[in-house]
């Protein structure tokens, strides 16, 4: 649930700080006193189900590290071009 | 179990901005007071969101949503008899280690979630590209680690029986909305992640 504004440009993440509560309260809208509300984690807690098991392929990689590694790779097959081409 | 989408519900492509928010609204009219006023509050910022350009979300093939290269499965499995204690105890042994799904090469994620007093199995993935090619990708690399996982299930008819497809159909949801952060499969992730590893090596190289 928490927003992943690591590496996104400023003015994206203001926008994103901006907006999210609202957000959040409109697709769970559901839910007693919103996001803002000091209940609000007890609320999800009491929904959520922690799971018996859980497997990612890339445990050590956080979206933010991909995206920068996404943004590495590009530049380095760039390199390459420029070194072959 | 599987459910058909509300398509008649289900907005056109294609609306302009100003008409999904009046069709934004309408949904919202009988909303709690809450999820109303986050709306009139977040409007600026939802024309912003509706007004970019779609995404692609479709399905992933038989069942199922994909966004991009990136596809979900979801499905609620009935235990059978002992199926939960065995399935817990299993996967307390395995310790989050799952070299099969490792060995499968597809997977992004998987997560086994026990419902309804032990009674029901949620089982969510992420993979890459169709439901088809990731069933008969289990089937013949890792079956023997799938039979033992499934027959925990109800009716699980065994990952080599002809019958398993559309047992999985029988039980699987397909997502209503599916966001996928990277656009990228798990292969081209992990070529990333030694790209990477090799730059910092070349750069600590250089700076020494």
């Amino acid at each position: 649930m928490a927003p992943q504004t690591l590496t996104r440009p400023e003015q994206e993440q203001s926008v994103e700080r901006k907006i999210q509560p609202d957000y959040l309260d409109i697709i769970d809208s559901a839910w007693d006193g919103g996001i803002r509300s000091p209940g609000a984690k007890d609320y999800l807690v009491k929904h959520q189900i922690t799971a018996e098991g859980w497997y990612v392929a890339y445990p050590d990689l956080t979206v933010a590290e991909i995206k920068r590694l996404q943004r590495v790779g590009k530049a380095v097959d760039e390199l390459l071009d420029k070194i072959g081409g | 179990m599987a459910t058909q989408t509300a398509t008649a519900d289900r907005p056109k492509q294609g609306l302009a901005v100003e008409q999904k928010i009046q069709k934004l609204q309408e949904l919202y009219a009988d909303a709690p007071e809450l999820g109303r006023v986050a709306l009139e509050n977040g409007l600026s910022a939802f024309k912003q969101e509706l007004g970019r350009a779609a995404t692609g979300q479709e399905s992933a093939g038989r069942i199922g949503a994909r966004q991009g290269r990136v596809s979900e499965l979801t499905g609620i499995f009935p235990f059978g008899k002992g199926g939960a204690k065995r399935l817990r105890g299993l996967l307390q042994l395995l310790e989050g280690k799952f070299q099969g799904a490792d060995a499968v090469g597809t997977v992004h994620d998987m997560r086994f979630v026990f419902l309804d007093n032990d009674t029901k199995l949620l089982f969510a993935t992420a993979y890459d590209g169709e439901w088809d090619a990731y069933i008969d990708d289990f089937a013949t690399k890792i079956p023997d680690a799938m039979d033992v996982l499934f027959c925990n299930a109800a009716g699980w008819p065994g990952i080599r029986s002809p019958k398993v497809k559309d047992w999985i159909i029988e039980h699987q949801i397909s997502a209503e909305a599916w966001y996928v952060a990277n656009d990228l499969t798990v292969a081209e992730t992990r070529r990333l992640k030694r790209i990477g590893k090799a730059v910092d090596e070349f750069l600590d190289k250089v700076s020494s």
